[in-house]
């Protein structure tokens, strides 16, 4: 009973003691605001699947082989994440005048133009050109692929037609005519035909499937609120650390530890009441700024919140565990500060708290992983982005009651109450 | 065995039948048990001893003093009493219970006002009692009886819900003071409780201590560097040095026993034959060249002329001395700036046995 009453003590501290609140409350909030509003744009980018849009002006309305083109550039659409417009913004036909005029104004970047005649030149095997135009400021890496996959769609169109328009010249010139010609070439219009379904008629030929390595799923990439929000609560749970050697000091200084030792109070229930409120103080932090990031900026917490509590009991230990550490070893108000700036920003720096590891370059991923940060943030980002459950970030959970047990371990070795 | 936790948890703070002044146990002291009894205590730091072989006993309802120089050991002994660090050989028998076996029991009898302001400033006067006596295993009534009891004691129940950050210097110490207090203690141990205290906050703790020997019928071992507080408050002094006791005994008896006169005397000049010639007169046992201030609270001063060379001269007979050193000083062809006599007291005890002045 001694030790809650020795963790209330210290829970009135610090409640008492504003300075420490906006450290470790109103501190992180503050960051976790300004950085998802300042990135964003940067995070939105990494999930987007808004598909690529394209302008296609079609002067050859009743031509066979235009209607063909649309029909393959509509079924090609969706799995190359492009979509092909024929009507202006205001629904009318598009024309060429207007689609060259909505990409000057850049509110469209691309258009393709089918020219009047395309089908009967094309069938006559005359040579016709199809325009691609772009915004020359659009995205290189969207127009380039884009303009592939139109030339692709155009080619499948044209060539199957080029082919047999050849076959047939040369039949006439060898001579071959009637129902063998005929026959000859109803089997090539029928092989280069993609509107022929029947088994029967079709040819092997070769089909293209886009897959993912066997086990490896898609990645998922965090919103900004699910990495800001984990990152700056692990970064700001781990302020515990000079709260609370601090603490410690100034028991010792004070001479407030002499006055309990001298009480019937045995050193681990003292050295536990000390060690509790802070341990509770993390969860608080924790359950606050997710609290508000969930309710108040929509972040999504998955659908195991088992697995966050454990991480957050895990990573609220390892911080406690630090902060005995460091008051095992500090003598001075100035030795907590300076270790506890370097504990907070460099591991936080490393463990992806304040860089996004979506953004850091692989070995730095592997880094964060020498960092209870970075085994707290991917464990947070595990269940809330990827559908983690409580076994699933089990591995993160028995690595940071690892930290914890090490640093404790030390830290009892050398602490002294006076 | 009788249950002394019982009885300090069930009750508040124990009363005993008022005496009248204070204690009077030295015509009985011989009679009555011992409340404190230690035995070779010894705390070694390495191959230095802190405290080297303390023997000496404490009787009930007594105010001992505890009079030492830095770094003599007092701190380490009330650490060993207080169960805050254990002797490295040796013992003490508190109360009926023994300090290594029985720690618990001992520490349920002991109160420690410690010389650091051991409070937490953040936290009101209430919350700082309701705390410590939490951890002296008080709940309840009981506790909120004995913070209200002890607030009352050190004159600070009007200032109960401040926090400890808004009290002055004095008024710190009091709360100090009530900390000790709240499980009824049998021992109370003051160490250094006037340190930087208005002089009406002086006068209330003072009060508190007598009363709490007097009223509540706590022994009580007292330090300080205010030899006034100890000649005021205490019958017996401990005096110790090197980690060893020197002394103890009533202060009558060590000012009889160790205490020598001294005769200050201030020349305008110094020669180097003068302590020869002066230690050889036949009232005069040792002249020393002296920087600090003389003794003026107990000193009488014939002269006060300019700070030249001052000497001291110890004597058990001030007057004879007198009467032999101001023809020496003539015959030596100096000129007398000042004469004092400084009586014999318990600062000129501790300065005979220790060599050096209390605040030193």
């Amino acid at each position: 009973m001694k030790v809650f009453s020795i963790t209330a003590k210290d829970l009135k501290i610090i409640f008492n003691e504003r300075g420490s609140l906006i450290t470790l409350f109103v501190s992180p909030l503050m960051f976790i605001i300004v950085l998802s509003l300042a990135l964003g744009q940067s995070f939105n980018s990494l999930n987007d699947t808004t598909p690529v849009r394209v302008l296609v002006v079609n002067d050859d309305p009743q031509g066979p082989l235009a209607t063909r083109l649309l029909a393959n550039m509509s079924k090609a659409g969706k799995p190359n994440g492009m979509e092909f417009e024929t009507n202006d913004p205001d629904g009318r036909l598009l024309e060429a005048a207007r689609a060259e005029s909505l990409i000057k104004d850049r509110k469209r970047s691309m258009a393709l133009f089918i020219p009047k005649g395309f089908s009967e030149d094309v069938l006559a095997g005359r040579k016709v050109t199809v325009r691609f135009m772009s915004d020359p400021a659009a995205a290189q890496q969207i127009v380039k692929p884009t303009q592939a996959v139109l030339l692709s769609l155009v080619d499948q169109v044209v060539e199957p037609v080029l082919l047999q328009v050849s076959v047939s010249r040369m039949l006439e010139k060898g001579g071959v005519i009637g129902p063998t010609a005929t026959e000859i070439n109803r089997q090539i219009a029928v092989a280069v035909s993609s509107d022929d379904t029947r088994p029967e008629n079709r040819l092997g030929g070769a089909t293209f499937e886009a897959v993912n390595p066997a086990g490896v799923t898609a990645p998922k990439y965090p919103s900004v609120y699910q990495q800001n929000v984990p990152g700056f609560t692990i970064m700001y749970i781990f302020f515990i650390v000079t709260e609370l050697a601090g603490s410690v000091l100034r028991e010792r200084t004070d001479g407030t530890f002499r006055r309990l030792l001298a009480a019937p109070v045995g050193r681990p229930a003292l050295l536990m009441g000390k060690l509790l409120p802070y341990y509770l103080v993390s969860l608080l932090q924790v359950g606050v700024l997710f609290g508000i990031g969930a309710v108040v900026f929509g972040m999504g917490l998955g659908e195991h919140p088992l697995g966050l509590l454990l991480i957050t009991m895990s990573v609220a230990a390892c911080a406690t565990s630090l902060g005995l550490l460091v008051a095992a070893f500090a003598r001075t108000t100035q030795q907590i500060s300076g270790i506890g700036t370097i504990i907070v920003l460099v591991l936080a720096s490393i463990g992806g708290c304040l860089v996004p590891p979506v953004f850091m370059p692989d070995f730095m991923n592997n880094l964060a992983l020498f960092t209870p940060h970075g085994w707290a943030l991917f464990g947070y980002q595990d269940v809330m982005v990827r559908g983690a459950d409580w076994i699933g970030i089990l591995p993160n959970v028995g690595v940071l009651l690892g930290f914890a047990a090490v640093f404790f371990l030390v830290a009892a070795r050398r602490f002294r109450f006076n | 065995m009788i249950n002394v936790i019982d009885s300090a948890v069930a009750e508040p703070l124990t009363r005993t039948v008022a005496g009248s002044g204070l204690p009077t146990l030295a015509s009985d002291e011989s009679v009555k048990a011992p409340y404190v009894q230690i035995q070779g205590l010894v705390k070694q730091y390495g191959s230095l001893p802190a405290v080297n072989g303390l023997s000496f006993s404490i009787y009930p309802g007594e105010i001992l003093g505890l009079l030492g120089p830095n770094g003599a050991g007092k701190t380490t002994l009330i650490n060993m009493l207080s169960g805050i660090i254990p002797p490295t050989s040796g013992t003490a028998n508190i109360g009926g219970y023994d300090l290594l076996r029985d720690s618990p029991q001992v520490k349920q009898l002991i109160g420690i006002i410690p010389q650091d302001l051991a409070l937490y400033p953040m936290l009101s006067a209430y919350d700082n009692l309701f705390f410590f006596g939490k951890i002296y295993g008080l709940h309840n009534r009981l506790l909120k009886e004995r913070i209200a009891q002890a607030l009352e004691i050190v004159g600070l129940s009007d200032r109960a819900k401040a926090r400890i950050e808004t009290f002055s210097g004095g008024m710190k110490r009091r709360v100090n003071i009530a900390a000790g207090l709240l499980h009824n203690p049998r021992l109370l141990i003051l160490d250094e409780p006037t340190v930087g205290v208005d002089p009406q906050s002086r006068n209330h703790i003072f009060e508190s201590v007598r009363r709490l020997n007097q009223e509540f019928g706590m022994t009580i071992i007292y330090t300080s560097h205010y030899i006034e507080e100890i000649e005021t408050l205490c019958r017996r002094v401990a005096i110790m040095d090197h980690g060893q006791l020197i002394a103890l005994d009533t202060k009558e008896a060590l000012i009889a026993n160790h205490a020598q006169g001294m005769v200050y005397l201030g020349l305008d000049r110094f020669e180097p034959q003068v302590i020869e010639y002066l230690e050889a007169l036949p009232s005069i046992e040792q002249v020393e060249v002296v920087t600090e201030e003389p003794l003026t609270s107990t000193s009488q001063s014939a002269s006060e002329v300019g700070s030249g060379t001052r000497l001291r001269c110890k004597t058990g007979q001030a007057q004879n001395a007198l009467l032999e050193l101001i023809p020496a000083v003539n015959a030596l062809g100096l000129k007398l700036t000042s004469l004092e006599i400084g009586q014999p007291n318990l600062e000129a005890v501790f300065l005979q046995l220790t060599g050096k002045k209390l605040r030193e």
